[in-house]
């Protein structure tokens, strides 16, 4: 594992929102991880952890302004994306770096055929005509199982299963080495998430794409993912394989995540969710993030951030239980 | 397709109609005898009976109706003038085309001076060409028109010398009337391309244009902008509605022989037939510019061409208020 | 033990929408503008009988056709007409018609639309019907044509032209009701006061009409300006308040032929429209943004 090469490294990423009605939100803050060649690794978090964020600052997309990259490096096959210029980065979207965006109800053109916005994509990244372009198009329809008869409709006459395939097959239209999906399978009815998710495991294999797979669904990731990486406030708390993650949790966040879930072999304990919310983004704890919900917290929590520690080769803690 | 278009021209009758019977309406609300204004109350019973009769007056207001709208359907007669006894029917024909050109002339001015200006004030928003726009446009509509027309005539007529002070003989003439009215209707225009832009520029489908690496120019005009057509084609059929209503204004500036003088001037008379006529084709004019406008809402959005071929004549309601 | 007023007490104190909304208004800079020069204006028609006690019939043979200016006094800073009359007090007494047609104008409107949209919105089916098909025959007529048809009707005084002018704006307000308080009607909490028995009347008064009513807000005050804008046309045309009543549409017709020789006849009272209107509608802009942050623009 250990010699394959990373396709995609973060170092130390921070990015804050300005707003004028809330101030400065800390929504990532010194975010690092690599992403090996085709790999699959889940970011997990809760809902405004900074997740799609991330996703955002490596296509170069943040809305700016409110959103600002303070500090960091996104090293792409070695070189930073952050520094390129748009229209070096335009070439490496959708050609490179492709996204599946959350919710399919919205992420396409409602005024435009459904072939066409696949086709789009083909014509801008490949060197080919239009009738090309559509032809491809209409193969990656019948990719992700949905007729080449229906090139020619549009948005509202697809269901959400539907639109979300549609976008998966613009999304890997130009074999892209890197599928950022974000929450691919949130909107979907539990039936339509697993046959979006089978076809997603299908096409990666076949195209070798490393994959950032966005979701906060932990069942989701123990069936797609080789790696986890768990993100609360803006940070990444624990890192490791799947099997570090569910068998050798570390973090206490981590562990709350599993034990506010109903697993189906111990119906006899009560769930147990983690108590309070989220920080505010504008106004993060100085230290551990986690320890205002944390029930391990003591006084060292609240005097000096923990380090990042590695607990077994390749799964970091951000905990001062870690530590000791 | 086809048979929307004729559905949608069917549906123009009753309204029509409404507007017809509301303009005959007027006439039966206005205190005292037509009679007695036009020829003077000292003239004799008689001869105002037999003024009364060529009109149609003496009958009820009903069956003045049926008349008037039988000799309008039957033989396109918009009826005799109270005051020159001939009918308005050439009156109209001379007067329409100038008040429609101008108002169409006027509509294409303000879609080429608005639409632009509303794209690139929500493309920099929140920049000095966005807050230029933007107090352009606020001004725009809160200038009276007549006192605009008469600051353009002193400038340019008066002061300058440059164009004509009034009358439409040359295309010289045109230009002032078309660009008062043109300008200060494509603040309006403006505004709204400005809104329907930024409500569109924030959409996801935009953002999943620019991750498949789409260039920005093509996604304001391939993504943003065919989303905002509804909107921008919404408000441009509005404005010529409101250019044309508003002819009565700006041809009194000018002193142009329009549709607009003509309902001035039948006001003044009581020359009720001219009046009714004049407002009856102007209401036509609209009505026919709002199913232009209806039919290329299904031009332009799929959904709205759905809702219509479908048949669901529910949806299509609720559709039109959202 | 607390009692539960006692806990309530003790989480932070939110502001009120309302309070909000009005704290966003007064940072608006351009909306404040609108609000300082509308309360000036307004202040100084209202006192019109105060700053020019000769009222504005007053002539003076000798004083003529004096430009801005070219005598001292606050009397002649406007200049005089063709009659020698001050135009500063034509302005102000004129502006007392203005704005209360304005407002008239602007309510009437508002109070129509607002019941016609209510009612075609609440009671639905052929109600809703009738009412939409009759504002698509008004719909085929220009608010301003309809002004004129319908000051034709009643001639040009005061409470005339109100009317002529509101009756005009109903259709649009009624539309502009009806929208927002059909999706309204479609909420569970419609069908939760409905199943306590409420009154229609209350449901309209007490659910309906507050969730509506930022957008009623702004429609009323660009209703205003815009009233005030058709109320001058209407009197330009002749169809409005007649002469000697200065109002200012009626001034501006009266003048345009001394346009060459005296162009500030028709400058003054044409600026003093625009500013109103525009300080009404830089206001109602702000009052839009300030009560739907969502709508920044």
């Amino acid at each position: 594992m250990d010699e394959k090469k990373n396709i995609l490294s973060i170092k130390d990423l921070s990015v804050h929102y300005f707003t004028v009605d809330m101030g400065e939100c800390h929504a990532v803050n010194h975010v690092s991880f690599d992403l090996g060649e085709g790999e699959t690794l889940g970011l997990v978090g809760e809902t405004g952890a900074g997740k799609t964020t991330i996703a955002l600052s490596i296509l170069g997309l943040l809305q700016s302004p409110p959103g600002r990259i303070l500090n960091g490096e996104i090293f792409y096959k070695g070189e930073d994306l952050l520094k390129k210029s748009e229209a070096k980065m335009r070439e490496i979207r959708g050609e490179e770096i492709a996204m599946v965006f959350q919710d399919p109800m919205t992420a396409l053109n409602p005024v435009d055929r459904v072939g066409d916005q696949i086709a789009e994509m083909i014509y801008l990244h490949q060197k080919v005509s239009r009738a090309e372009a559509m032809e491809k198009a209409a193969e990656m329809l019948e990719l992700v199982g949905i007729s080449r008869d229906r090139y020619r409709e549009f948005p509202h006459q697809f269901s959400g299963g539907m639109k979300q395939r549609v976008i998966i097959a613009m999304a890997l239209s130009c074999s892209p080495k890197i599928l950022l999906a974000d929450e691919p399978t949130t909107a979907l009815d539990v039936t339509i998430q697993a046959q979006v998710l089978d076809m997603m495991n299908e096409l990666k294999k076949n195209l070798g794409t490393s994959v950032i797979l966005i979701t906060h669904d932990l069942g989701v990731v123990a069936q797609m993912c080789n790696r986890v990486a768990i993100v609360y406030a803006g940070e990444i708390v624990e890192i490791g394989t799947v099997e570090d993650i569910f068998d050798h949790t570390g973090h206490p966040y981590t562990k709350g995540l599993f034990t506010s879930l109903p697993g189906y072999d111990d119906t006899s304990k009560r769930l147990k969710p983690i108590q309070g919310l989220m920080p505010d983004p504008a106004n993060l704890p100085p230290h551990c993030k986690f320890a205002p919900r944390c029930e391990h917290c003591c006084e060292m929590c609240e005097q000096r951030t923990p380090e990042f520690t590695e607990v077994s080769p390749g799964h970091f803690v951000r905990c001062h239980l870690a530590e000791k | 397709m086809g048979k929307y278009i004729f559905k949608r021209i069917l549906m123009m009758i009753p309204v029509l109609i409404g507007v017809s019977i509301l303009v005959f309406l007027i006439q039966a609300f206005t205190p005292g005898d037509p009679a007695d204004l036009v020829l003077g109350a000292q003239q004799s019973e008689e001869t105002k009976y037999i003024w009364r009769d060529k009109y149609d007056l003496n009958d009820n207001i009903v069956v003045q109706y049926g008349k008037y709208m039988y000799r309008l359907v039957t033989k396109g007669d918009f009826g005799t003038s109270y005051i020159t006894g001939t009918s308005v029917n050439s009156d109209l024909a001379r007067r329409l085309p100038i008040s429609l050109t101008l108002a169409a002339l006027a509509t294409v001015v303000a879609a080429l001076i608005g639409v632009p200006l509303g794209i690139l004030s929500a493309k920099y928003r929140g920049k000095w060409i966005d807050a230029l726009c933007r107090v352009i446009s606020i001004v725009g509509i809160s200038l009276p028109i007549f006192w605009f027309a008469f600051l353009a005539i002193m400038l340019f007529s008066v002061n300058l010398r440059w164009l004509p002070v009034s009358g439409l003989k040359t295309a010289k003439h045109w230009i002032l009337p078309v660009l008062v009215t043109g300008i200060l209707s494509s603040a309006s225009i403006m505004r709204i391309t400005r809104s329907s832009v930024l409500d569109n520029i924030s959409q996801d489908f935009v953002r999943t244009a620019r991750a498949k690496g789409q260039k920005e120019s093509k996604i304001m005009s391939h993504h943003i902008l065919r989303n905002s057509m509804i909107n921008i084609a919404n408000i441009i059929g509005a404005q010529f509605g409101n250019n044309l209503g508003g002819t009565a204004v700006i041809e009194t500036c000018f002193v142009i022989t329009g549709l607009g003088t003509m309902m001035v001037s039948a006001i003044n008379n009581r020359d009720y037939t001219s009046l009714r006529a004049s407002v009856l084709v102007v209401a036509l004019a609209i009505s026919v510019i709002n199913l232009i406008v209806d039919l290329s809402f299904c031009l332009i959005d799929p959904r709205v061409k759905a809702q219509y071929t479908a048949g669901k004549k529910k949806k299509k309601k609720e559709g039109k208020v959202a | 033990m607390e009692t539960s007023v006692e806990k309530i007490e003790k989480y932070p104190k939110h502001k009120s929408s309302t309070q909000e909304a009005l704290g966003r208004l007064v940072k608006n800079k351009t909306a404040m503008l609108g609000f300082f020069v509308l309360v000036i204006m307004v202040l100084s028609c209202l006192f019109a009988n105060v700053i020019c006690p000769q009222g504005y019939d007053a002539q003076s043979i000798t004083e003529r056709f004096t430009a801005p200016g070219k005598l001292p006094g606050l009397q002649y800073i406007f200049g005089t007409d063709n009659l020698g009359r001050s135009m500063l007090a034509r302005i102000l007494y004129g502006g007392r018609y203005s704005i209360l047609i304005g407002i008239g104008a602007a309510t009437v409107g508002m109070v129509g639309g607002v019941l016609l949209g209510l009612i075609a919105a609440y009671y639905g089916g052929r109600v809703d019907n009738i009412v939409m098909r009759i504002l698509d025959v008004f719909n085929a007529i220009p608010s301003l044509l309809m002004a004129i048809v319908v000051s034709s009707l009643f001639g040009g005084t005061v409470f005339n032209c109100i009317m002529a002018v509101g009756i005009a704006a109903i259709p649009a307000n009624a539309r502009t009701a009806r929208g927002p308080a059909l999706a309204i009607m479609n909420q569970d909490y419609i069908e939760a006061a409905k199943s306590i028995d409420a009154s229609n009347f209350r449901i309209m008064l007490r659910h309906v009409l507050p969730n509506i009513s930022s957008v009623l807000i702004v429609r009323y005050a660009m209703g205003i300006g815009f009233a005030i804008l058709t109320t001058s046309g209407l009197s330009f045309l002749g169809l409005g308040v007649k002469p000697p009543t200065p109002e200012w549409g009626a001034m501006l017709s009266g003048a345009r032929q001394y346009m060459a020789q005296s162009p500030y006849l028709i400058i003054i009272p044409g600026l003093a429209i625009a500013l109103i209107v525009l300080a009404t509608n830089l206001f109602g802009d702000g009052l839009r943004d300030a009560l739907d942050p969502k709508l920044k623009y």
